[in-house]
C-alpha cells in the first residue's frame, strides 16, 4: 500500500484520540508505582515511583503459575480455533457437502449468545464431564466461542479467494489436504493472524468462566490474579495494578510480534485480470 | 481410438444447458482450437476435460482410458488459466516446480526441467521474481512454464493471451504454435479470437450456445463454413448477408435479391437446396466481391455497376462500403486501384466463392 501524507491537523487529531485513548493505560501503570500513601492522589503521574509493588507481586509465587496456565489455555485454544475453522471454512466453500450454509449460519447464531447466559448450563455440563479444574474446562469452551468470529472471518476470505489458484494446484497433482496446507493456508495468513489475535486476547482476558471453571488456585489463569492483592478495604491499589499491568503486557507482545503479517500485501498480485 | 475423445459429453448448471452432445476426437499432437462468443461454454468443456467440473452426460477418454471418475490431480493434465492463476506466495521457479514436486520428481531433475523450460521462454532471468513483481506478458510465460515442466499428457490453454496487448499478443502466438509443434503435446486451446483460431489451430471447433456448429480445418471453415453463424464468425471482415429468392426463368436458376439477380452457378447449390424452398441467404466475402478485368469477362452476369459511397484505403488493399438496394456492402480490393466517394464502379461478385444458407439457420 503507498504511504499517504497526512495533514498537520491530521497529525494533531491522532494525537488527541491517542493520548485520550491511552489515560486509563498510563493511570494503570502509573498507579502500580505507587505506594499506599500516595495512591489516592489525584494526579495522572505521581511522584516518588517505587517498584515495591511489582516485588511484591512477582515474590508472591502465583504469578508464574498463573501464567503457565493462561499461556496454556491460550495458546491452545488460539491452535485449534485456527485448525477447526480453516478446515471447517475450506468444507464450507469448497466441499460439496450437502446443507452447508445451514451448518455456517447455524455456527454464526452463536454469535448471538452472550457468555453470561452460557456460564452456568456450562459450568453444570463441565461438572457432569469432569472438566472442572482442567485445562480443557476452558480451553473447550474459549474454543466454542471463537469458532463462529473465526468462522466469519476465514469464510470471508476464501470466498474472495480466486478459485483458479487451487485448481491449478490440484491440476498440479496436489491432493485436498496439500491444496489447503500449501496454498490456501500460506495466502490467507494474515486472516489467519487476525484470528489468532483476536482468539488469543479474549482466552487471556477472559473472567467470568475462568473464575467460576477454576476454584483450585494451581489452575487459575491470569485474569483471576488481582483477586488475590485486594486486600480487605482495597488497602494497596499499587499491587493490583501492577498485575493489571503485567497481564496487559502479554497481548502487547503477542500483537508486536504477528502485527507484520496485517501489513504485509501478501495475497495481492499472481492474479491478473 | 484417439488420444483424447469426448463422447456425447453434456454439461447442466440445474435446467441450464451449458454444453450440448459434444463430440470431439482429439488425435496425439494435435492443436485444437475451440472457438466461439463469449459464454458458449468453451472454458466448461476444457474443465471437463481438466476434471474440475463434473460431467453431466457422456464420457470422456485420455490415452483410452475413461476419466469421468478420475480425479483431477491423477489425470496429469496442465491448464493454462485465463488469468494465469499463479501462486502468489511463490516465486517463478517453485511456481513452475509446484507440480513436478508434487509428483515426487527427484530435486536434480526438477531443477533441470525448469531451467530448461525457463530458457525456452526466456524467463530465466525472473527465477526469484514473486508473481506480483512480472509485467503480463511474463506471468503468462510463467504460466506456460509451469505448464510445460510438467511434461503433461494434455495442455488446455483458457485464452491465455487475451490479458495482453495487440503486439505481445502476435508475437506470443507464434511462439505457442512453435512450442507446441516442438513439444508435441496435445493440446486444446480456446479462444474467442477467430484470428488466433485460424492461425494456431490444426483443427477448430466453432461453438455457439453450447453446441457445436462445425469442426473443421481452417481453410475448411473458410471455404465451407456449414451456415450462417460460422461464415459470419470466420474471416477477418464479416461476411456480406443477403436475403435472396431461387427462382425458375428461361431454364435458369435465378437468384433474386434487393437490387441484384443473378444466375445461380451450380456450384452454390447442395443437394439440399433441391427441395421446396425457394428463400435463402446469399453469403459473399468482402475479398470476394472485387474489380477483376478476367473474371468480368467470363462471368459478365455477376457484374454490378455501384456507387462508392466510403472507402478505407489501408495500403496494400482497400476497403470499398456501397449501397446495394437496403444493404451496405463491404467489398475488399486488392491492388493499388482505388476508387473515390460517389464513383461509379463496376464489381464483380465471385459466386464460385459464395454460400447459400437456410433462412432460418441463424
Ligand atoms: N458454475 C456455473 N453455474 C451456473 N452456470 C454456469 C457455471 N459456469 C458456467 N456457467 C454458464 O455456462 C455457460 C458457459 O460458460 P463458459 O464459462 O464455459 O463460457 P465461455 O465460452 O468460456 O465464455 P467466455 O468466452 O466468456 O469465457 C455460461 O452461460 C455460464 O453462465
Ligand atoms: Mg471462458
Amino acid at each position: 500500500m503507498p504511504r499517504r501524507r497526512v495533514a498537520p491537523w491530521g497529525y494533531a487529531g491522532i494525537v488527541v484520540v491517542v493520548g485520550i485513548s491511552l489515560v486509563p493505560t498510563i493511570y494503570m501503570v502509573d498507579l502500580s508505582f505507587r505506594t499506599t500513601a500516595t495512591s489516592f492522589q489525584p494526579v495522572l503521574v505521581a511522584a516518588h515511583p517505587t517498584l515495591i509493588n511489582y516485588f511484591t507481586v512477582l515474590t508472591s509465587g502465583h504469578l508464574i503459575r498463573f501464567f503457565l496456565n493462561s499461556a496454556v489455555v491460550a495458546v491452545s485454544s488460539v491452535l485449534l480455533t485456527l485448525v477447526c475453522s480453516v478446515m471447517a471454512g475450506f468444507a464450507i466453500t469448497r466441499l460439496k457437502v450437502v446443507g452447508r450454509s445451514v451448518v455456517f449460519y447455524w455456527i454464526l447464531s452463536a454469535l448471538l449468545i452472550p457468555l453470561a447466559s452460557l456460564l452456568i448450563p456450562l459450568t453444570i455440563l463441565l461438572k457432569t464431564l469432569h472438566g472442572m479444574n482442567t485445562y480443557w474446562g476452558l480451553i473447550g469452551p474459549y474454543t466454542a466461542l471463537g469458532i463462529p468470529f473465526a468462522m466469519l472471518i476465514i469464510k470471508g476470505v476464501m470466498d474472495s479467494f480466486p478459485s483458479e489458484l487451487e485448481e491449478a494446484a490440484v491440476l498440479d497433482g496436489a491432493s485436498p489436504p496439500q491444496v489447503l496446507r500449501q496454498i490456501i493456508v500460506p495466502i490467507i495468513w494474515p486472516s489467519l493472524m487476525v484470528v489468532a489475535i483476536w482468539q488469543f486476547l479474549f482466552s487471556w482476558n477472559e473472567f467470568f468462566l475462568a473464575l467460576v471453571v477454576m476454584t483450585r488456585t494451581s489452575m487459575k489463569t491470569m485474569p483471576l490474579l488481582p483477586l488475590y492483592f485486594e486486600g480487605s478495604y482495597m488497602t494497596n491499589p499499587g499491587e493490583v495494578f501492577a498485575v493489571l499491568s503485567i497481564v496487559s503486557v502479554v497481548p502487547m507482545v503477542v500483537y508486536l510480534l504477528v502485527q507484520r503479517w496485517f501489513v504485509s500485501g501478501l495475497s495481492s498480485g499472481g492474479i491478473k485480470g | 481410438m484417439a488420444f483424447v475423445q469426448l463422447a456425447k459429453v453434456w454439461k447442466m448448471f440445474g435446467q441450464f444447458i451449458a454444453v450440448q452432445d459434444f463430440n470431439l476426437e482429439i488425435e496425439e499432437g494435435e492443436f485444437i482450437v475451440i472457438v466461439g462468443p463469449s459464454g458458449c461454454g468453451k472454458t466448461t468443456i476444457l474443465r471437463m476435460v481438466a476434471g474440475l467440473e463434473e460431467i453431466s452426460r457422456g464420457e470422456i477418454y485420455i490415452g483410452g482410458k475413461k476419466v469421468n471418475d478420475m480425479p483431477a490431480w491423477e489425470r496429469d493434465i496442465a491448464m493454462v488459466f485465463q488469468n494465469y492463476a499463479l501462486y502468489p506466495h511463490m516465486n517463478v521457479y517453485d511456481n513452475m516446480a509446484f507440480g513436478l514436486r508434487n509428483r515426487k520428481v527427484p530435486a536434480a531433475e526438477i531443477r533441470r526441467r525448469v531451467h530448461e523450460a525457463a530458457r525456452l521462454l526466456s524467463i530465466d532471468s525472473l527465477l526469484d521474481h514473486k508473481p506480483k513483481a512480472l509485467s503480463g506478458g511474463q506471468q503468462q510465460r510463467v504460466a506456460l512454464g509451469r505448464a510445460i515442466v510438467r511434461e503433461p499428457r494434455v495442455f488446455l490453454m483458457d485464452e491465455p493471451l487475451s490479458n495482453l496487448d495487440a503486439r505481445i499478443r502476435l508475437q506470443m502466438r507464434v511462439e505457442l504454435a512453435r512450442l507446441q509443434q516442438r513439444l508435441g503435446v496435445t493440446t486444446i486451446y480456446v479462444t474467442h479470437d477467430q484470428v488466433e483460431a485460424m492461425t494456431m489451430g490444426q483443427r477448430i471447433v466453432v461453438m455457439r450456445a453450447g453446441v457445436v456448429q462445425q469442426i473443421d480445418t481452417p481453410m475448411g471453415l473458410y471455404e465451407r463454413p456449414t451456415n450462417r453463424f460460422v461464415a459470419g464468425f470466420i474471416g477477418m471482415l464479416p461476411m456480406n448477408f443477403f436475403d435472396v429468392l431461387l427462382e425458375q426463368a428461361e431454364g435458369n436458376l435465378l437468384l433474386k435479391g434487393d437490387g441484384f439477380s443473378f444466375p445461380a452457378p451450380s456450384s452454390l447449390l447442395p443437394d439440399k437446396i433441391k427441395g421446396q424452398e425457394n428463400a435463402f441467404v446469399l453469403g459473399i466475402r468482402p475479398e470476394d466481391i472485387v474489380f477483376d478485368a478476367e473474371l468480368t469477362q467470363q462471368h459478365p452476369e455477376w457484374v454490378c455497376r455501384v456507387e462508392v459511397e466510403v472507402v478505407e484505403p489501408l495500403g496494400e488493399e482497400t476497403l470499398i462500403y456501397f449501397p446495394l438496394g437496403a444493404k451496405s456492402v463491404t467489398a475488399r480490393l486488392t491492388g493499388r486501384t482505388v476508387p473515390k466517394p460517389k464513383e461509379m464502379v463496376s464489381v464483380v461478385f465471385n459466386l464460385s466463392h459464395a454460400h447459400l444458407f437456410e433462412r432460418e439457420a441463424g
